[in-house]
């Protein structure tokens, strides 16, 4: 006879009960914890102590995934044996080389590119003439993503900084292409309107007056996303032989050591972090008339 | 004294139009004339004001303006009814906007902006940005970059449409402040009778289809206007009637 409580619950009754309750007090915990913390991301320090324990629970799924094997053994490296990683990656000295490389090109390909694409933005909003000259150009060669260029950069260039720096200038190339293209044709004509009624329109005063002004938030969103793509192409292309940093995690792999290929991945993210901090910073400058 | 503004047989069609908007328009603009135009919507009366200021091209007549030539200001100036600030620019940069390629030093330019500014009594907004202003304070900084440029001939396009009834009527009784202290020739578009009879010397009335002048009334009330007289009620019910 199945035995019964003082309710007279049986045994499987009350094991569903308790575990009820438990799921209710989880889910209150749940609950009393997700208010503390839409509480603490209301105020900055709340909102930094969050983002570090993003960060602590990150590393702690990484290190689960680690121990528990999932995938090939071995190909998840271990996130506490990193900072060793790093230190014997820098006193090998191929560390600094790859950085210094790999930021050689980034520097280079992403001035070439956001110059360049700038210069033929604004040139194509502005001259009808050569925007119907180059439109079906451009149709032609968008579609070619910047690694197909790489076979080209090497038989041009060779192996070296400049086929690098190509490479990877194509990409933001037309980012920063389409970006200022759009922005400068974005323009609200009211401005030129108004430029016209105070005799500020010959085509100098006009650019320098409301086309660049007006359409500086479009052209600085293109230049920070080309920061970003700009890293893409720099691994893409020392992957491909280019010698920096996508050349060294190329090699590591190779020989499976997948700590020091996510070594150089954080090296990558922290390059990443700190140029866009810098331009964030460089951008609140110039948009200070933009409400924040 | 010659006028400073003559319109002669003026009409204006828009491109694949069948009919112009408004046509044989005639109007002669003494100095420091006040001059109200008022109209329904769609008879053309911002255009008119865009022919005048050279920004469209008519379709027929001719547009003279009778200014001398003088190195440090420009014939005319616009205000516009959306303010039409540069965001960008800092509220004084905005009002030295116009005074870019004439030939003045730095500090008078400075200083003409400064004035401006004073005279729409906006003086200490000098370093605000234009997001940080008030509908009436933008209508104001858009007067101030009017008048830096020292024009004879001021045109407004419905500037105090947008802010509310008693900045609305404040915006006015400075107006005629300023242009009893600056005297340009003013030809101000409304779409509010009342108004234009507070303000003007003359209304003109724009109606019809095509619209032509209509009603070419002198305001002989005297100044300073009480907007409450039982006159300039009568007179603008009397042009409300021409509409």
């Amino acid at each position: 006879m199945p035995r019964r409580d003082s309710q007279g619950l049986g045994a499987e009754q009350v094991l569903a009960l308790r575990h009820d309750v438990r799921f209710q007090e989880v889910l209150s915990v749940v609950y009393l914890l997700s208010k503390q913390a839409s509480r603490m991301a209301a105020r900055r320090s709340g909102r930094a102590l969050l983002g570090l324990l993003g960060l602590v629970g990150f590393i702690a799924v990484w290190k689960l995934a680690q121990d528990s094997a999932l995938g090939q053994r071995g190909t998840i490296p271990d996130p506490f044996a990193i900072p060793h990683a790093i230190f014997v990656e820098w006193r090998s000295g191929r560390m600094p080389s790859a950085i210094e490389s790999s930021l050689v090109h980034y520097a280079w390909g992403l001035l070439m590119g956001t110059g360049l694409g700038f210069a033929f933005g604004i040139a194509t909003a502005l001259s009808a003439t050569l925007d119907g000259l180059l439109g079906w150009v451009i149709r032609v060669l968008r579609p070619i993503p910047p690694l197909a260029w790489v076979i080209f950069a090497i038989a041009w260039f060779k192996i070296s900084h400049e086929g690098a720096a190509f490479v990877i200038s194509i990409g933001v190339f037309w980012v920063n292409y389409f970006a200022t293209y759009s922005a400068a044709r974005g323009v609200d004509p009211k401005y030129y309107e108004l430029a016209r009624a105070f005799q500020q329109d010959g085509p100098i005063k006009r650019l320098l007056g409301v086309t660049l002004p007006a359409s500086a938030p479009g052209i600085l969103a293109g230049i920070r996303t080309g920061i970003g793509s700009a890293l893409m192409a720099l691994i893409a292309a020392e992957l491909i032989g280019m010698p920096g940093i996508g050349q060294e995690m190329n090699v590591a792999a190779g020989i499976g050591e997948y700590t020091t290929v996510a070594v150089y991945m954080l090296v990558i993210s922290l390059i990443y972090t700190v140029c866009d901090a810098a331009f964030v910073l460089l951008e609140k400058r110039v948009m200070q008339w933009r409400p924040s | 004294m010659a006028p400073v503004l003559r319109i002669e047989n003026l009409g204006y069609a828009y491109a694949n139009a069948q009919a112009p908007i408004f046509q044989g328009i005639n109007l002669s603009v003494e100095p420091s004339e006040f001059i109200a135009i008022v109209g329904q919507s769609g008879v053309g009366k911002s255009t008119l004001l865009r022919c005048v200021a050279n920004l469209v091209a008519p379709s027929e007549g001719r547009v003279t303006l009778a200014v001398k030539p003088d190195r440090a200001s420009r014939p005319c100036a616009f205000v516009f009814q959306d303010t039409r600030l540069m965001p960008w620019r800092r509220v004084q940069s905005n009002v030295a906007y116009g005074l870019k390629g004439l030939p003045l030093q730095r500090s008078e330019r400075e200083a003409r902006s400064r004035d401006a500014l004073g005279l729409a009594l906006v003086a200490e907004l000098a370093q605000r940005w234009p997001y940080q202003l008030s509908g009436g304070q933008s209508q104001r900084v858009g007067i101030a970059r009017a008048l830096a440029v020292h024009p004879k001939l001021l045109l407004m396009d419905e500037p105090f449409s947008a802010v509310d009834a008693m900045t609305r009527q404040k915006l006015q009784d400075e107006l005629l402040n300023i242009w009893h202290r600056a005297a340009p020739a003013v030809l101000f578009v409304t779409h509010d009778i009342e108004e234009a009879v507070y303000l003007a010397d003359r209304v003109i009335v724009l109606s019809g289809s095509p619209a032509h002048v209509s009603v070419d009334h002198y305001v002989s009330l005297p100044r300073p206007r009480d907007r409450n007289a039982s006159a300039l009620q009568e007179t603008a019910r009397l042009i409300a009637g021409a509409l």
